[in-house]
């Protein structure tokens, strides 16, 4: 447990800055959000007051919330992801890059206990970060919401829950796919990355159109199958007043975020994880 | 415990087709200071990272009788190691980098710790990015010094470093760290400044261990040899490797058993043993 907390110590104190990005950016968005309201105030337009006369019904509102937490939970999320891959370069690669692996490989700490440490700061730590800062943006909006319109609060934060587990899973994965290509490249992994998928790609084309085979497509197999988060949305009639719908909505919210897709999920991240830990591991140390 | 720290057999290891280690065999025993000696690219800083598990070899090292596999954690309960001084991680402080490796080792000695870095005037707040090459150096040692290990592998741990830091490194290392249970194995360039302190030398060249012996007794066994230049040619006679020409006289290092009448003798230093044995820039043969 000892060496466990300090490895992520020397994770957190090398990694601080990538892994509270989005902590950053929401700062300044609500900056500027309230340096926006404050102009507002002070050239004497009333924003919130506009935003009110708009009649709706409560199941509306409500719908309005969990968008809106949806959609900052979601653009929380971007950033967060951008945050895993570079996190996951860095425990690997950064090290190395910055001449002391051989002062940390020195230690006598076990390779699972190493590598597993390095795995989950990758991607427990955005997941975490964007947990709470989403959590704080879903609070601050569903008081607004219902404050001023009546929403029903409880909904923004099932709302924030159902797209904290969806994306957290989607971190898990991307973070665990640059992981694997962090642990097979020592230098610019990412670009390596996608060189690579490129020249599988054409070597793919290549050989469908030599042979006449029909190997399917691995960036459309990334995009398609292992990328893409079903959200939901497309199935949703948005009505003015549909309580019976949102909830039917919130519980299909579940059932997609416990379904066998996402299992499959897991299932490629830690795959991921393991692969790139055994490349780690057979480095070696110059 | 085992008098023999590690016994090494038949330890080769090939970059691409460069083989940098051929077929070294090496026991280091307990209770010893021993100088690893050899060229640049000779293979001191390979041996030394084959011993700590960090590259795939073939052949055999143990440590107390126990295989050293690659990446296994269990050779740093026995072992410490300095690199040069660019081995630290400059992204934490000094208190950062103290606190890390209190919680990563076990080896760790709390009250040792504290004795020594009590003494230093380490800045603790400071990135170790920024700390001056010295400073560097001495955290690096201090905390190895407060790792309870018996044996400690230096590969050019004071290169770049003034002859006044050097001398404190090593003082501290061997008022701090050596005992009869302990080892220490050094790779150096500045022969002379570990001198006294060796008791054994291993040279290295191309790979190839070709001298592994105690410092007495070598220094038994050779000695240099002056003679008037004009009689050059009777030291050019016993094929010495290095040689040198010094206000009129000619000089070469020699097996002690040659005799050459009206030459004059001298006790060798460590440096013009390792350049009789594998040569240098000036080599005649």
């Amino acid at each position: 447990m000892k060496q466990l907390k300090a490895l992520f110590k020397k994770e957190w104190h090398t990694n601080r800055f990538t892994l509270l990005l989005p902590v950053y950016a929401t700062l300044f968005i609500y900056l500027a959000v309230g340096i926006a309201i404050i102009v507002a105030w002070s050239q004497g337009v009333k924003p919130i007051m506009v935003m009110r006369d708009v009649e709706t019904g409560t199941g509306a509102k409500t719908m309005g919330l969990f968008i809106m937490v949806f959609g900052t939970t979601l653009m929380t999320s971007f950033i967060s992801v951008i945050s895993a891959i570079a996190i996951g370069d860095n425990v690997l690669n950064g090290d190395a890059r910055h001449k002391c692996e051989i002062l940390h490989s020195s230690q006598p700490v076990p390779f699972p206990l190493l590598s597993g440490s390095k795995f989950a700061f990758m991607s427990l730590g955005p997941i975490l970060v964007l947990g709470v800062v989403s959590l704080v943006n879903s609070m601050v909006i569903s008081t607004f919401f219902s404050a001023v319109y009546g929403a029903q609060f409880g909904m923004g934060l099932v709302s924030w829950l159902q797209t904290w587990l969806q994306m957290g899973l989607q971190i898990l994965l991307i973070g665990s796919f640059c992981w694997l290509f962090g642990a097979i490249f020592k230098q610019r992994s990412f670009l390596m990355m996608g060189l690579m998928i490129i020249v599988m790609e054409i070597l793919i084309l290549t050989l469908n159109s030599i042979f006449g085979w029909h190997i399917g497509s691995l960036s459309g197999f990334l995009l398609s199958k292992v990328l893409t988060i079903d959200l939901g949305f497309n199935d949703l009639a948005i009505t003015l007043d549909y309580k019976d719908q949102m909830w039917d909505f919130v519980n299909s919210g579940w059932g997609r975020i416990f379904s066998w897709s996402n299992l499959l999920k897991l299932g490629y991240s830690l795959a991921f994880g393991v692969a790139g830990a055994l490349i780690y591991r057979e480095r070696e140390l110059k | 415990m085992s008098e023999t720290i590690y016994q090494i057999n038949n330890l080769t290891k090939h970059y691409g087709k460069f083989k940098a280690l051929d077929a070294v065999n090496l026991k280091i025993g307990k209770g010893k200071i021993i100088g690893l000696l050899g060229k640049n690219g000779a293979g001191k800083s390979t041996l030394m990272r084959c011993m700590l598990g960090f590259l795939r070899h073939e052949g055999n090292v143990e440590l107390y009788g126990g295989n050293v596999a690659r990446r296994n954690h269990r050779i740093f309960e026995n072992v410490a190691f300095i690199p040069d001084v660019s081995g630290l991680d400059d992204r934490l402080t000094v208190a950062q980098t103290i606190d890390y490796v209190r919680g990563v080792n076990s080896r760790w000695n709390e009250e040792r710790a504290a004795q020594l870095f009590a003494l230093s005037n380490l800045p603790l707040k400071k990135k170790v990015g920024k700390l001056s090459k010295g400073m560097k150096t001495k955290l690096y040692l201090l905390i190895t010094l407060s790792l309870d290990v018996n044996m400690l592998l230096l590969d050019e741990p004071t290169l770049g470093l003034d002859i006044a830091f050097r001398k404190e490194f090593f003082n501290t290392i061997l008022g701090e760290f050596f005992n009869e249970e302990r080892s220490i194995l050094i790779s150096t360039h500045q022969v002379e400044e570990v001198e006294d302190l060796l008791q054994e030398i291993i040279i290295i060249d191309n790979g190839r261990i070709i001298l592994h012996e105690e410092v007495e007794a070598l220094k038994e066994r050779y000695r240099v040899v002056s003679l008037p230049s004009d009689r050059s040619a009777e030291i050019l006679a016993h094929s010495p490797k290095v040689t040198s020409k010094t206000l009129g006289f000619f000089s070469a290092v020699l097996d002690s058993k040659v005799e050459i009448p009206g030459a004059t003798y001298g006790r060798v230093n460590l440096a013009d043993i390792f350049l009789s044995v594998v040569g240098g820039s000036n080599e005649t043969a």
